[in-house]
């Protein structure tokens, strides 16, 4: 098979993946009162596709599964949140993994943490109040939970899927 | 995994931890503060059982205070985020309803004074 045509079709898979991990966080019952807030389990198929691709690609995969989470079982207002928190994990991924000092575990940890961040910065401008901050601790420890296990498969999942796609 | 990722982990933990615990073990509070747009609105006191309701061009939420624990019981946002979060009553717990920008924290009465002097 070409290898463009095999970058396409696991750039679909990714999507699909990431789009039920994003429904089955839907399941989990929002202990954070941030409508649209997402522990970060999607970003596993976002994170692959950035070491497997790069962020060009690991941008697709995430504004396309944003955009048919929020039409599929979301709202405007999580559309914005998951966007915010998004893009900033993204740039901020493809930077910790340039300098090239942590595995995909560290990187993905970044990513969790600066995922957070933005929703939360997002919803101290909207609420106009810093009342939400009360809940970012709790957040932070349970993403850096999500984020190890992450990076963790990706980590283990990397190489293999890179042999198999170079074949 | 490499050393960066290990320290970079109990870096977090060590900061995340004692945070989370010093927050889990806040005493409860007695008054309920209700914000909208950022700005105070009403103050009730944690013992005063009732339904009190707030409406502005974003919608309604009605707030229900109960055994000095406060909740939102209705709203027609969205989501409907803020009623699912159910019933909160230490000192700085929030309930945020991002649509409407309502925000039902629960301060001392220490810390209203505090607000009132400043
Ligand atoms: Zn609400």
């Amino acid at each position: 098979m070409k290898k463009n045509v095999k970058k396409i079709a696991f750039l679909g898979l990714f999507v699909s993946f990431a789009l039920i991990l994003s429904f089955l966080e839907t399941l989990i019952p929002n202990m954070i009162p941030i409508p649209g807030f997402k522990l970060g389990l999607a970003n596993f198929a976002v994170l692959l596709a950035l070491y497997l691709f790069g962020i060009k690609e690991a941008a697709i995969v995430d504004l396309l599964r944003i955009v048919l989470a929020a039409l599929l079982f979301g709202s405007m207002f999580s559309f914005l949140y998951a966007l915010s928190g998004a893009s900033l994990a993204i740039l901020i991924e493809s930077l910790i993994k340039k300098t090239d000092k942590f595995s995909p575990v560290g990187v993905s940890i970044f990513g969790a943490v600066f995922h957070n961040l933005g929703q939360f910065i997002l919803a101290v401008i909207i609420m106009r109040s810093f009342g939400v901050l009360y809940y970012l601790p709790f957040t932070l420890v349970f993403c850096v939970l999500t984020g190890f296990i992450n990076g963790f498969l990706v980590n283990l999942l990397n190489k293999r899927l890179a042999k198999l796609i170079n074949e | 995994m490499k050393k960066n990722d290990v320290f970079l982990i109990i870096i977090i933990l060590l900061i995340l931890v004692p945070v989370s615990v010093l927050f889990l073990l806040r005493e409860t509070g007695d008054k309920v503060l209700i914000k909208i747009d950022g700005k105070v609105v009403d103050t009730i006191s944690l013992k005063a059982d009732g339904q009190y309701k707030y409406e502005t061009d974003h919608g309604y939420n009605i707030v229900e205070i109960k055994d000095s624990k406060v909740r939102v019981i209705e709203a027609d946002c969205p989501g409907h985020d803020c009623v699912n979060k159910g019933f909160i009553k230490r000192n700085n717990e929030s309930i945020i309803c991002l649509p409407h920008r309502l925000e039902v924290s629960i301060v001392s009465s220490d810390e209203e004074f505090d607000i009132i002097v400043q």
